[in-house]
């Protein structure tokens, strides 16, 4: 059985709000995030770059990592 | 659409090259921007599991990604391949509280040993250096690709703007170290 529930606008925002917020500070993964929102990756990235969401703090730390040693590799 | 009529399992041959693996994030970023391509052109092959392949082909049809990656699994250079040990790959996704198609890319990479991983999910890029392996996000699909000469400094340059105009918005720290890697292979 499914059960449809009909959210108003002003708590999807809410809610929508509170996971972008959890994605970019780390709490939550991109897929959880897409998964929570009931969104294809492709589409939660889409989300993110209209929301101007910078990536979270420990992703760019490792991707500044990852940086750091192909340059020291030459 | 295509589905996978048969998804391989197991190692390969000894001889044949370490696999690397990709997760769905490198995938649909790089055809955000345009540059799917680069990756055949770099890797000559890529491995995926069916998560991913379903996360990015099948969940996300008709967006980014989802055509260029099923056109290479039609092509023959991006395999589906599922792990072999699900249980090992359900006990990572619990012990680490991380998605099961994350915990599917990493259990695929220890299973095939792989050489590489692309991944731009902080979850996945930590468990696998965890294992020793290497770990790539597309900044680093782009340095190498400079450094192959498969784009120009200054096309790694435009691409990793607009990177981070398409939801790839990374500090300008990071992309202060890009820059460096980058310049570092001008003098090659």
């Amino acid at each position: 059985m499914t059960v449809k529930v009909k959210v108003p606008g002003r708590i999807r925002e809410k809610l929508l709000s509170e996971i972008l917020a959890m994605y970019s500070s780390g709490e939550l993964s991109a897929g959880r995030a897409a998964e929570m929102l009931g969104l294809p990756r492709a589409a939660f990235y889409q989300l993110l770059a209209e929301r101007d969401v910078p990536l979270p703090a420990k992703l760019d730390e490792s991707i500044q990592r990852e940086l750091k040693s192909l340059a020291g590799r030459k | 659409m295509c589905y996978p009529e048969k998804v391989s399992s197991a190692r390969s041959e000894e001889d044949a090259p370490l696999p690397i693996i990709s997760d769905a994030s490198v995938l649909i970023h790089l055809s955000r921007i345009g540059l799917f391509s680069l990756l055949k052109s770099l890797y000559s092959e890529l491995t995926i599991s069916p998560s991913v392949f379903h996360e990015v082909v099948e969940k996300g049809w008709g967006l980014p990604g989802s055509k260029e990656t099923n056109r290479a699994v039609l092509e023959g250079w991006v395999k589906v391949v599922s792990v072999v040990d699900k249980a090992e790959s359900v006990k990572i996704a619990e012990r680490h509280g991380i998605q099961m198609a994350n915990a599917e890319t990493v259990q695929l990479a220890k299973e095939l040993k792989s050489s590489l991983v692309l991944a731009d999910e902080e979850e996945v890029r930590r468990l696998v250096e965890e294992y020793g392996l290497e770990v790539h996000g597309c900044l680093g699909v782009l340095v190498e690709a400079a450094k192959a000469r498969l784009i120009t400094v200054s096309e790694a340059t435009k691409a990793a703007e607009q990177l981070r105009g398409s939801g790839y918005r990374i500090s300008s720290k990071t992309l202060k170290s890009f820059r460096e890697a980058l310049k570092l292979t001008e003098g090659r």
